[in-house]
């Protein structure tokens, strides 16, 4: 039953995508996205009174929301840079990887680690609470983006483009190799999340004691299940956060700048702007946005091993959410991951409905493991394509932003 | 005297730069050679013989770069589609051979037999990958003439992924090996106190690799289609009003470089054990190293490029052992963005490629 839902959910967004994609009247394509959104609600309350108790189907619902708002964190800090400055930046997973990395690093305790293998290892975890994980992983992916814009802002953009991906798979070399820094292929386990003693109740006959907060006692409120909802507002406050900070700085005189380097960046080099420090500024600025993802990430999913540098996963679909959702708009970005998140992780559960083998004039193909993966990837390479080809502006084109001191 | 000298510096640091990176490449090469522990000419035979199979594979990412204005990022996937393609040839030409003819059946020439079986590969994959990078061009890159370069970079980039993708769905993620023996020795011992070991794999790799190489160069220095090419890659605007079929010059293009790649592609998966997927991912960092090493758009800088970044890792893992192999992409990577610093327009390009 389950599947026959994300079936639908499916094939409801992709047809309303295509109408959104194909509609060029205004009020035609609010018809098909309020229509779109509101048949997906249907399916999702219809699969909920069917079969699934609502307790999963709404942390089914959270789960989605939390990782499509880190997906839509993630797009609105590539927007800042391909969007408002026209950088290439494919290394989104090198700078969301260290994010994840250091701010793991910063926060697990040391007690956690277990011996990796049969070699011993001593790794030095530091123990310290998540904001100041969050805040170490947001500075060590700005330190990566100045190494990176010192060495390719001043030349052509490709060239920012070859050495982001390459310092993507640097750092997961580094990732992989310097095991005692990051117990390489076997990953980190069991990496702590912000207030789970504080607000938890733990499992177990003995009452634990009241957390110590800043020596106000508090006594713990949430079941283990809630806490995913918890988790929720810290993405939904980072999100929002980025989002209104993102809207405020594009209508300044900065965010200004920066198109201006995005449209022509010699005339705005002749009219004095310093095109160079503008870039730079905004690489780094995406880059924060983006290692602070990564953290929030790691400890959401409370796991991270060298493939959180997938390129597949964190460049490339991040990539696709920005410009099916308009390139250069933020609520373009926040729409676009929400939208793409959706089919790419109900498409996940087609395979479910698949045979698992499939018999052909060849031979024996095994659709599950050989097949499926791959050609998903190819159906949202060529919608990537086909977007690029029909209707690059994407779904919410750019606004227009002008200062408020002309007049109109 | 200082302030003679100042000026003197600052009027020539493209030239001072230019040397002072060419005084050490000469240095590493002499510290490989003579001083490092481990060092002595196998590093740089091994050296060569990677440096030969990059050279291959940057060629065409190069002339892509120079023609079409756009770093292609679906070039190391072609490469090792390409690989593939010979892969499954390989594997028919030995099965139905035989067959044909009598002859290789017998079990002495069974040498022979996989030695024929891998040369119709090769070929066959040299076509096989021509043909799919002008069907890519003729779908997708044509109809992005007229965008801006990085429309075009970001559409190579999905194709890399689709390629590979496809790679993956057709051949399974398992690593793939050619029939031939890569095992028959041969060894070479040159100079008296120079004794390095070379296979005849290896021969035949750099062999190949320079013959090509060198034809490549009598091809764009002699022939009408060759002086077309370079022609557009000086000016593209000026090369068609003065009468270049400019679409033609960009099959040309593709074939060229989709070419070489393939038979870049063959000599990676035998050179390196075996093929698989990602190894196009893999190869891509080093190509672009390269390029930029060389010089962006120049073919023959390409060609240096190569042989350098090729050298360099061997030169600089193999004496020093507490560095992990794992790490050879991170040297070329590290080449990379030093030369960026330094001297972006690569060791052979001309000044000014900002744009």
């Amino acid at each position: 039953m389950s599947q026959i839902i994300s079936l639908l959910l499916v094939i409801i967004s992709v047809a309303g995508l295509a109408i959104l994609l194909t509609r060029k009247s205004r009020s035609s394509r609010w018809i098909a996205f309020v229509g779109t959104l509101i048949a997906l609600g249907l399916t999702v309350l219809i699969g909920s009174l069917l079969d699934a108790p609502s307790e999963s189907m709404f942390s089914f619902l959270v789960d989605f929301l939390m990782l499509g708002g880190t997906y839509a964190i993630l797009s609105l800090g590539l927007n800042v840079q391909w969007g408002y400055t026209g950088l290439f930046n494919i290394g989104v997973a090198g700078f969301f990887g260290v994010g994840a990395y250091v701010s793991t690093i910063l926060v697990q305790d040391p007690i956690n680690v277990v011996g990796a293998g049969n070699e011993s290892i001593t790794v030095h975890f530091f123990n310290l609470p998540f904001v100041v994980g969050l805040l170490g992983a947001m500075a060590a992916s700005g330190i990566v983006a100045v190494v990176v814009g010192f060495a390719t802002l001043r030349l052509r953009s490709d060239y920012l483009a070859i050495a982001t991906i390459g310092v993507s798979e640097i750092l997961r070399l580094i990732a992989t190799n310097e095991r005692g820094i990051t117990i390489g292929n076997r990953g980190i386990e069991n990496i702590p999340q912000p207030l789970h003693q504080c607000l938890v109740i733990p499992v177990g006959a003995n009452p634990a004691p009241p957390c110590d907060l800043f020596g106000i006692k508090i006594p713990q409120f949430i079941s283990l299940a809630h806490y995913d909802w918890f988790y929720f507002l810290i993405v939904l406050g980072f999100l929002l956060i980025a989002f209104l900070a993102l809207e405020r700085i594009s209508r300044s005189p900065w965010g200004r700048a920066l198109r201006a380097i995005r449209e022509d960046e010699d005339a705005a080099l002749a009219l004095g702007k310093n095109t160079f420090r503008f870039k730079m500024q905004s690489l780094i600025v995406g880059a924060i946005i983006m290692g602070g993802a990564g953290s929030i990430v790691a400890h959401m999913v409370k796991f991270i091993d060298p493939s959180v540098f997938d390129p597949l996963q964190r460049t490339f679909l991040v990539w696709v959410m920005l410009i099916v959702g308009g390139t250069g708009n933020n609520k373009g970005a926040i729409f676009g991951a929400f939208l793409m998140w959706a089919i790419w992780s109900t498409t996940s559960r087609l395979n479910d409905i698949l045979p698992p083998t499939l018999l052909t004039p060849l031979g024996k193909i095994d659709v599950a493991s050989q097949l499926f993966g791959p050609i998903r990837i190819m159906a949202i390479v060529i919608a990537l394509e086909v977007i690029l080809l029909y209707r690059p502006r994407g779904l919410i084109a750019e606004e227009k932003h002008t200062s408020t001191k002309i007049d109109h | 005297m200082p302030a003679t000298l100042l000026s003197w510096i600052r009027h020539n640091r493209e030239a001072i730069t230019k040397w002072v990176i060419w005084g050490i490449i000469a240095l590493g090469l002499i510290w490989g050679l003579f001083i490092a522990d481990n060092g002595g000419p196998q590093p740089i035979v091994d050296g060569i013989r990677f440096g030969s199979i990059l050279m291959l594979g940057a060629i065409g990412l190069t002339l892509t770069y120079k023609i079409l204005n756009f770093a292609n990022f679906a070039h190391g996937d072609i490469l090792i589609f390409g690989a593939y393609i010979a892969f499954s040839v390989d594997g028919l030409m030995v099965d139905s051979l035989p067959q044909l003819f009598p002859i290789l059946a017998d079990p002495a020439n069974d040498d022979l037999l996989r030695l024929i079986a891998l040369f119709i590969a090769m070929i066959s994959a040299v076509f096989g990958a021509i043909g799919f990078a002008l069907l890519i061009d003729r779908i997708l890159y044509r109809r992005l003439r007229r965008s801006a370069s990085v429309v075009l970079v970001i559409a190579s980039f999905g194709m890399a992924l689709f390629i590979r993708a496809l790679v993956q769905a057709v051949w399974g993620v398992a690593t793939h090996t050619y029939s031939v023996r890569v095992t028959l020795p041969m060894y070479v011992d040159a100079f008296g106190i120079f004794q390095f070991r070379m296979t005849l794999l290896q021969l035949v790799t750099i062999t190949t690799a320079f013959t090509l190489i060198i034809l490549l160069h009598l091809f764009l220095r002699y022939t009408r289609t060759g002086k077309a090419m370079r022609a557009m890659s000086d000016n593209m605007d000026l090369a068609r009003v003065s009468g270049i079929n400019t679409e033609k010059m960009i099959r040309w293009t593709w074939g060229i470089g989709s070419g070489l790649a393939a038979v870049a592609g063959v000599f990676a998966g035998l050179n390196l054990g075996g093929l698989t997927p990602i190894q196009g991912s893999d190869i891509l960092l080093y190509l672009f190293a390269a390029v930029i090493l060389g010089g962006i758009g120049s073919p023959y800088g390409a060609m240096l490029g190569a042989l350098v970044i090729g050298i360099a890792q061997t030169i600089l893992i193999a004496p020093v052992t507490t560095i992990s192999s794992q790490y050879k992409p991170g040297i070329a990577f590290l080449l990379l963005i030093i030369m960026l610093l330094v001297r972006p327009q690569g060791l052979l390009g001309s000044a000014g490629r900002k744009g």
